[in-house]
């Protein structure tokens, strides 16, 4: 007998038909393309142990930040959190975000601009440090532990 | 006899600070006097009157007293316990292996690996180590500690019954299913790994509004929680939340919010949030780690794999059947049961009784 996937804390329930709908969901799911393979790759892909250094993840994490400098200012979902005003809530939050556009596009703006420069900066810098071959993460993290040592 | 207690860093909502100030609590029902030391710059702004300045300890330390260190890692606080004539109670939270933070804090693990030689040093020295779990005091197996015992960690029923923010419940309303997650945003929790299968959950569950919501402190850790959301801006899944830290009224809500509580932890000494969860009434689902197992004592859910997909699915089956999720639920409470405040007490008494017994050995 194969061991089941998860083991459940509870006496009543019937485990093996819930590990049995399990695996019948989950091959349906991959049947229908349900999953996002590619994604789950990605996940796989940075998963921090099998990284070799922190010069890699730092390279990754700014590479990120170039994607994600450029804020969305539509990127704010106005919902609906119940209560007899709910919706009126929602159509007074829209009509106020939507008059706010012409004073909050100009800061958003301005954001994603210094946004841009700051990202641009670092991978300056971290383009020299690479050139240089010396990694300012490890660095620190060598003098750190030097002063550990030292008390 | 005075039992006063150093630990290496003191703010509200640490686990460690509550374990002190409940152990503060119970030794002062036991008539045993007892303050809260720390290194003070490592004292919160608003606990100056709870914790003092670790070098005022001085002033009441001898040999008919006692002093219990909080221990979670390499100190300079260390030292200073090694030299009093107090007797000393090492009591050991755990030391996350370094190579967790290797990758992306190499500092911190260099500190991680220098605890190892601090608690073999300690080890010499202190008169008895009581571990917060069984899994605990198995990785200081090879350490030469006199005498061990057993003390969990034990949730705060009084911090856990404060009402719940109103802010956070207004905020979070709405038609969703919420999957939390409540722990420091660290490499060994592996929130990577809570991701894809929230990712998972999200694929099989079409049609629910479904949102994850991972409540802790990412303070020092700032480039792992930029690596998380690179990974959540890759996956394209924007309902993912770092609350970052919260207070205690705010973390009530959060749990009030929960659907069901997702740990994904590779490495953990013992994990209060799963009691907490059960406090709540929240159904727990784990990926299968010691002292995740140790915690859980048979209830909840044990993934035993890292399978992401059927965990999610398994997830997804027992929310919607809430006769199995109820009954889960009853599991984890016959647990709780476990950590009442007489077993605190008892430990507690237990704990004196060996210390005790120690001096009179010694005469």
């Amino acid at each position: 007998m194969t061991t089941p996937f998860a083991e459940i804390g509870a006496d009543a329930a019937d485990k093996e038909q819930l590990m049995r709908d399990v695996d019948r969901n989950v091959r349906a799911n991959e049947t229908a393309g349900a999953y996002d393979d590619a994604a789950l790759h990605e996940a796989d892909k940075m998963q921090i142990r099998a990284l070799p250094d922190d010069a890699e993840a730092l390279s990754r994490v700014i590479a990120h930040l170039r994607e994600s400098a450029a804020i969305d200012i539509g990127d704010f979902p106005i919902v609906n959190t119940g209560g007899p005003f709910g919706r009126l809530e929602v159509l007074v939050k829209r009509t106020i975000w939507k008059l706010m556009r012409f004073y909050t596009y100009r800061m958003f703006t301005q954001q994603r601009e210094f946004n841009m420069q700051v990202v641009a900066v670092l991978e300056a810098l971290w383009r020299r440090e690479k050139s240089r071959g010396r990694n300012p993460e490890r660095q620190n993290g060598d003098g750190r532990r030097a002063a550990d040592g030292a008390t | 006899m005075e039992v006063h207690q150093l630990t290496q860093g003191f703010s509200s909502g640490d686990a460690t600070s509550n374990m002190a100030l409940r152990l503060q609590a119970v030794l002062g029902e036991l008539g045993h006097a007892s303050r809260i030391f720390s290194e003070p710059a490592h004292i919160g702004p608003r606990e100056r009157e709870r914790c003092l300045d670790a070098r005022e300890h001085a002033g009441c330390s001898g040999p008919g007293n006692a002093l219990i260190y909080h221990y979670g890692g390499a100190s300079g606080l260390s030292d200073y316990f090694a030299s009093v004539p107090d007797r000393k109670v090492l009591f050991f939270h755990n030391v996350t292996p370094p190579e967790y933070f290797r990758a992306l804090f190499p500092a911190t693990a260099a500190r991680l690996e220098q605890a190892r030689q601090d608690l073999r040093r300690l080890s010499a020295c202190t008169d008895l180590c009581c571990g917060v779990s069984g899994f605990n005091l198995e990785t200081l197996s090879g350490l030469p500690f006199r005498r061990t015992m057993l003390f969990p960690g034990w949730p705060d029923r009084a911090l856990l019954d404060r009402p719940p923010s109103r802010a956070v419940l207004r905020q979070y309303a709405g038609n969703y299913t919420n999957i939390l997650f409540v722990g420091r945003v660290a490499p060994n929790k592996k929130i990577e790994d809570l991701i894809a299968t929230f990712a998972c959950l999200k694929a099989g569950a079409r049609g629910v509004n479904l949102r994850l919501i991972v409540a802790g402190t990412y303070v020092g850790l700032e480039l792992y929680h930029a690596w998380l959301l690179a990974l959540c801006r890759r996956m394209r899944l924007r309902d993912v939340i770092f609350t970052g830290h919260v207070s205690q009224e705010e973390l009530n809500a959060f749990y009030r919010l929960a659907h069901a509580f997702l740990c994904a932890s590779a490495h953990e000494g013992f994990c209060i949030p799963l009691l907490e969860a059960t406090h709540f009434g929240v159904p727990v689902f784990a990926y299968d780690i010691p002292g995740v197992r140790e915690t859980l004592g048979g209830s909840g859910v044990l993934f035993r794999e890292r399978d992401f997909k059927r965990a999610a699915e398994t997830v997804r089956l027992v929310l919607l059947n809430s006769a199995l999720r109820d009954t889960i639920v009853a599991g984890q409470r016959e647990r709780l049961k476990v950590f009442d405040e007489t077993q605190l007490k008892g430990r507690t008494l237990e704990m004196l009784a060996k210390l005790e017994g120690d001096s009179g050995g010694g005469t």
